[in-house]
């Protein structure tokens, strides 16, 4: 099935049903911010995900791609979301993309379940979508268990040293990694105010060139150190937005 | 990245495993195991709720709102086992999850003053599990709740509306219907399922 396709059917749906439903973004006094620029595709040669995190007053579409093992007979079952709309997480406001039988979420079966769909993802977030006329950029989220968001980021889990995968926090302080432990902090400091290290997307870039066939000796993954693969040991099949 | 349904699930049973674990701390391994049958026939019984075989054997999202709006009941079984103090942590630990899990897997905006108190409630939350129970180690689920929770509702204005519900319920969906789907391999009743939704939208 096509991923763009049906996006678009749906949001042409909502619009002329008038059921779209405005997600604006918050500012730091959590005041709601008005979306008054349109989205402007970026030219062919922007690097990364380019309209991944667009400004928040662009006009925008906040779609997510989940992804989880489950059921009776277990199964990997791969929805897109759309949260414009009121009760998007009512099934039948979703759009189940595949499914697949599969016991644990595994790297290589989820990366060929996911190859055939994530070009047409990327395609979304960097064309955005049009509604009522108007290119929206699309804010894309992933979403899942815990497995299956390491499955896709390609990491190790949540045992890993760098559990966290949304910032660099190290699981506990250890004489092996003193120095990532005072850099980065660890997740038992409860006291320090928040994170002060984000998980860069530069580096998920880095990652999946390191896992690349052609990455040269020195730079491949297995290569690499802790502070250098960060918990990361296969490339990532997806990289959403982060922060850089 | 908001994960709200598996906090929910993985915190819940965090709470209910450090029930467990206060006892075994004060009064020994044994009383531990009999509280332990004491806390799951409470739950059955009182609580009315049980794990969901179908659900990998733990309780389900609502199950797990259910199991903290009783949270009298199963904080009444510490009572006589452990230190006061440890019953009272417990306790509030309990009502502190209960506000936090009704905002982050409510699947609508919430306003201003309610992000603040999430904020301030997860801060509170994790703190008083540490400090109470310095055995806790914080895992990624704690962290998420603590920090990038609440910076993502801040942000967002909901952490329920982009969750993993909805994958979640094509689960219950597809063991539901799957007669309707059979076919002679497990890779064609899939196919035949996506084939079928795939018309009906």
């Amino acid at each position: 099935m096509s991923i763009k396709a049906a996006v678009h059917e749906k949001l042409d749906a909502l619009s002329a049903s008038n059921s779209f439903v405005e997600r604006l973004l918050r500012d730091e006094h959590l005041q709601p911010v008005s979306q008054t620029v349109a989205y402007e595709v970026p030219p062919a040669d922007y690097p990364g995900s380019g309209a991944a995190a667009p400004p928040a007053n662009v006009m925008d579409v906040h779609l997510t791609l989940g992804l989880d093992k489950g059921g009776d007979t277990s199964s990997v079952k791969i929805v897109m979301g759309v949260i414009n709309q009121r009760r998007p997480q009512k099934p039948g406001n979703t759009i189940l993309v595949a499914v697949c039988p599969a016991n644990k979420d595994r790297y290589d079966e989820v990366a060929e379940m996911l190859s055939e769909h994530l070009e047409q993802v990327r395609q979304l977030v960097r064309e955005g979508v049009v509604v009522g006329g108007v290119r929206r950029a699309v804010r894309l989220f992933l979403s899942g268990d815990y497995e299956a968001l390491c499955t896709v980021h390609g990491h190790k889990g949540p045992s890993a040293t760098m559990p966290c995968l949304n910032c660099l926090s190290t699981r506990a302080p250890s004489s092996a990694h003193a120095d990532l432990d005072t850099l980065y902090g660890t997740l038992q400091d409860v006291d320090r105010p928040t994170p002060s290290h984000p998980r860069p997307a530069s580096h998920l870039v880095r990652m999946v060139a390191a896992g690349a066939p052609g990455a040269s000796p020195g730079q491949r993954i297995s290569d690499l150190s802790q502070a250098g693969h960060r918990s990361i040991d296969r490339p990532p099949l997806f990289m959403p937005a982060l922060h850089d | 990245m908001p994960i709200p349904l598996h906090l929910l699930l993985g915190i819940t049973l965090r709470l209910l495993r450090l029930a467990v674990e206060i006892v075994i701390s004060c009064r020994g391994s044994n009383d531990g195991q009999t509280f332990a049958y004491e806390l799951a026939e409470t739950l059955r019984r009182v609580v009315r709720v049980r794990p969901a075989p179908y659900h990998g054997g733990v309780f389900i999202g609502r199950d797990c709102h259910t199991i903290a709006q009783g949270c009298d009941a199963i904080c009444r079984n510490l009572l006589g086992l452990t230190p006061e103090y440890h019953h009272q942590a417990d306790r509030r630990l309990w009502l502190l999850w209960g506000m936090l899990g009704r905002t982050l897997n409510r699947a609508a905006e919430v306003d201003a003053g309610e992000v603040r108190q999430f904020r301030s409630g997860a801060r509170s939350f994790v703190r008083l599990m540490k400090r109470s129970f310095p055995w806790v180690s914080v895992s990624p689920k704690l962290h998420i709740l603590l920090h990038h929770a609440p910076a993502f509702l801040e942000r967002f204005g909901s952490v329920g509306l982009y969750g993993e519900q909805a994958v979640e319920s094509w689960h219950g969906f597809f063991n539901q219907n799957a007669a309707k789907y059979t076919a002679e391999t497990a890779v064609g009743s899939c196919a035949n399922l996506i084939r079928a939704m795939a018309v009906a939208r």
